[in-house]
């Protein structure tokens, strides 16, 4: 039998839970912070080479021949004036966004051409952005609304010029990992129906890379209180 | 909804006064530590909010001045808050 004590105490966790979790009209108050990264990009020379044969092997082609879009945005502004490092408005954003582009292909041989296998080998996302940081998923296009996906699709629409860099760099069509675990190419595209999301599936054996407009962006959700 | 009130309502989500027709990204509306969107990428103040965001998921499209704006960050990443 529980103690007058252990009753009360019960009960506070109880109320400090609700006041948590709920709004004044008893709604759950629940958000989330959503960020969609950049996407990676392989120097194509390197994956271009014999695909490794060992993990180990693998992973030194991911640390060495993947640059991230602060690497490219840092190493890029010397030689690219367009660029600003800061302070930075939203057309400035826009413009290094579609200069880095350009400097990723004529200057480091970055292309958005991946070799599949490595990413379902190697945690990519993790390994070149950080912790929290994780290859989109088949689940988050399943929880992603209308809304995201306008949203997204949105925050691109005039950033890289759709006659030369943007479509092949800054698309929305995604790697991602499915339900399964496989590999697989979905679209972040809006107005797109919920079962035709995902357009590849099963990739994970391919070790020669693709040469199509095919974005590795890793994705980041943190619980908001 | 704005300022002190709109921290009060984001920091104690019962408090009376909060309009409960108030859109999320107008709760989370004003300035100061506690009242927006805290750990934004793109803000170390964590503060932040503004006006308009769907009422069940999807985009807080406009967190406004002090935190994480929405959209395309210096990084390169989209960033925007939602309602699960």
């Amino acid at each position: 039998m529980r103690s007058v004590r252990g009753r009360w105490l019960a009960l506070g966790v109880a109320a400090i839970s609700l006041a948590g979790s709920t709004r004044s009209d008893g709604a759950t108050f629940q958000r989330e912070q959503v960020e969609i990264s950049a996407p990676l990009l392989p120097d194509v020379l390197m994956l271009y080479q014999p695909f490794p044969t060992t993990l180990d092997g693998e992973k030194a082609l991911a640390e060495n021949g993947v640059y991230t879009y602060d690497q490219l945005l840092n190493e890029c502004a010397a030689t690219y004036p367009a660029i600003t490092l800061t302070p930075l408005s939203s057309a400035d954003i826009a413009t290094n966004y579609d200069t880095v582009a350009e400097c990723a292909h004529d200057a480091h041989n970055a292309k958005p051409y991946w070799t599949p296998k490595l990413i379902a080998d190697v945690d990519l996302c993790g390994s070149k952005l950080g912790a929290g940081w994780r290859l989109i998923s088949e689940d988050d296009l399943a929880t992603f609304v209308d809304n995201d996906y306008q949203f997204i699709h949105d925050t691109l629409a005039g950033v890289g010029d759709p006659n030369t860099w943007g479509p092949l760099y800054f698309g929305l069509t995604v790697w991602l990992r499915a339900h399964d675990g496989t590999i697989g190419v979905g679209t972040l595209e809006p107005g797109v129906a919920a079962g035709q999301r995902i357009t590849m599936r099963n990739l994970d054996a391919g070790t020669e890379a693709l040469q199509l407009p095919i974005a590795l962006r890793c994705i980041r959700r943190t619980d908001l209180p | 909804m704005r300022g002190l009130a709109a921290i009060a309502c984001a920091s104690f989500l019962t408090a009376a006064g909060c309009d409960s027709t108030t859109p999320l990204g107008q709760e989370m509306g004003g300035a100061g530590a506690g009242g927006g969107v805290a750990g934004a990428t793109a803000s170390p103040s964590g503060a932040g909010g503004g006006s308009g965001a769907p009422s069940a998921g999807g985009p807080v499209t406009d967190p406004g001045a002090g935190g994480l704006r929405a959209g395309l960050q210096a990084n390169g990443s989209i960033a925007y808050v939602r309602n699960k």
